[in-house]
């Protein structure tokens, strides 16, 4: 089979997809030959906070139409890690392969014959008309969620996910390492749909921060230049340990859809806002993906700040960098604005 | 599945006949031709052309109702193409199975597979309209 795959390859990309659509009816033939004719299947894409929101909320949907038996196909590299959060028994992790197979199979002969919901259609793959309006000012975030992919008119509510809480082991590893409790900030300084900000800016804000007499920590895959220690912080164990530390800065990205219930202080950086956008990909502003605005945090909840800046931007955004003074500035400006959401101790 | 294969491939080769003959930069595709999308799509059509000045326009359709409503709006100087109803089953089949919106604009949301953009239809005030305005003919201006 590896043969023919690698041979139909070869050849045109047309031939690829007529093949990848007829690969995609024989996966969902196989899933129902196995788990019953009758099983629905959710066909879920995207990053982090993504297949975060769609185990969330994939509750409502299942019980508005009463589907019986499911199973949820993902191909996310943290999609098996968060089905744990949510103590999700009904996902299958496969390849990306696979799941475009799907999807393709989708394109040709939609939903209604395959008993498929695609719980992700903005993604690239689904080329046809992607839906824009979505991302109009008169929605947000979650709004693309309850009324564009699982039509739910009537309201929705969330899944609570089940973090692990710190064990003893880990209380003393965490002093060890002389993270103090209730002193220390975590830092999460990566994202998927923005650009980043310099390692420097954010050496700069790690001083201010430690000035202040905070231990700083990176939550970074790979640290680079940071003048603070990296910490490998796994999403079931995410809020408590945020919990722990008091203390969480970072952009805006999936994370913090994840740790969006921590009680601690939340200081979370986005893009701001601008006049002529490419919003046919993505939008990260506070207008459309605000923790607050998504309603993942209550209105009244001061425990929350949410700063934008013209320094980052959506990675769709092909606007240049600012210029070297206006740079300067904004730089400035984003340092005393996160310092200032952060008491001296 | 069988015969959805075979129209996608009959698809390529109309395509294929469709473009050298024309040889257009847009192929505007109506699969729905009655209703919101006729209306709205031939409403906006003048306002797709005028944001793209340069590109070269042909009007694929399923039967003469596109055509006379063009007319009936007062649209004359864009090209119009017809072909049988399954001639444009083939080629949405196979624009389901090759990427061709560098080139194509079907105005539907339904076809060649459900974009979902119908269900936001009444949520906030989403009309026909915008779902044509963003959505197919991804014209912008109203968009921040």
């Amino acid at each position: 089979m590896t043969g023919l795959k690698s041979f139909i390859r070869e050849k045109t990309p047309f031939v690829e997809s007529l093949y990848k659509a007829w690969n995609g009816v024989k996966v969902l033939r196989q899933i129902r030959a196995r788990y019953g004719r009758d099983t629905h299947v959710f066909l879920m894409r995207g990053a982090t906070g993504d297949t975060y929101l769609q185990l969330a909320l994939i509750d409502n949907y299942i019980r508005e139409r009463h589907i019986g038996s499911y199973k949820i196909i993902g191909d996310s590299a943290g999609c098996q890690e968060l089905g744990n959060l949510f103590q999700e028994k009904n996902l299958i992790a496969m390849n990306g392969y696979k799941v475009e197979s799907i999807e393709k199979a989708y394109m040709l002969l939609g939903s209604r014959k395959l008993n498929l919901t695609i719980l992700f259609p903005w993604t690239y793959t689904l080329y046809c008309n992607r839906c824009r309006i979505r991302m109009t000012e008169r929605f947000h975030f979650m709004d693309t969620y309850q009324y564009y992919v699982l039509d739910l008119k009537d309201g929705m509510q969330m899944r609570v996910p089940q973090f692990r809480q710190l064990t003893q082991e880990r209380l003393e590893e965490l002093s060890h390492k002389g993270l103090a409790k209730g002193k220390t900030v975590i830092v999460a300084p990566e994202a998927n749909s923005i650009t980043q900000l310099d390692t420097a800016l954010w050496n700069r804000i790690i001083e201010g921060l430690e000035q202040k007499g905070y231990t700083v920590i990176m939550n970074v895959t790979q640290n680079e230049g940071y003048r603070a220690p990296d910490y490998f912080c796994a999403y079931a164990e995410s809020v408590p340990l945020l919990e722990y530390a008091g203390h969480f800065l970072g952009l805006r990205s999936g994370l913090c859809d994840i740790v969006s219930s921590a009680k601690c202080r939340k200081v979370v950086i986005y893009p701001a806002k601008t006049a002529r956008a490419d919003y046919s990909e993505h939008r990260t502003e506070i207008e459309f993906c605000g923790l607050k605005r998504m309603h993942l945090i209550e209105e009244s909840d001061d425990t929350l700040t949410e700063i934008d800046t013209p320094l980052i931007r959506n990675i769709t955004d092909k606007r240049e960098a600012l210029p070297r003074q206006e740079q300067e500035y904004e730089e400035t400006q984003l340092i005393r604005k996160v310092l200032d959401c952060f008491q001296e101790l | 599945m069988y015969r959805e294969l075979m129209q996608a491939m009959a698809g390529k080769i109309c395509a294929a006949v469709i473009c050298r003959r024309c040889k257009a930069d847009k192929y505007i595709l109506f699969p729905d031709a009655r209703g919101a999308y006729l209306k709205w799509g031939i409403r906006l059509l003048p306002q797709y052309v005028s944001q793209n000045p340069s590109e070269r326009i042909i009007i694929v359709s399923a039967g003469d109702l596109v055509r006379r409503e063009m007319a009936k709006a007062g649209i004359g100087n864009i090209r119009c193409k017809k072909v049988s109803r399954y001639m444009m089953d083939c080629l949405l089949s196979f624009y389901a199975i090759q990427d061709m919106s560098k080139q194509w604009i079907v105005v539907s949301a339904r076809r060649p597979y459900d974009t979902g953009a119908e269900r936001l239809l009444g949520v906030k005030g989403v009309t026909f309209r915008d779902i044509i305005y963003y959505d197919i003919y991804k014209l912008d201006g109203e968009l921040t």
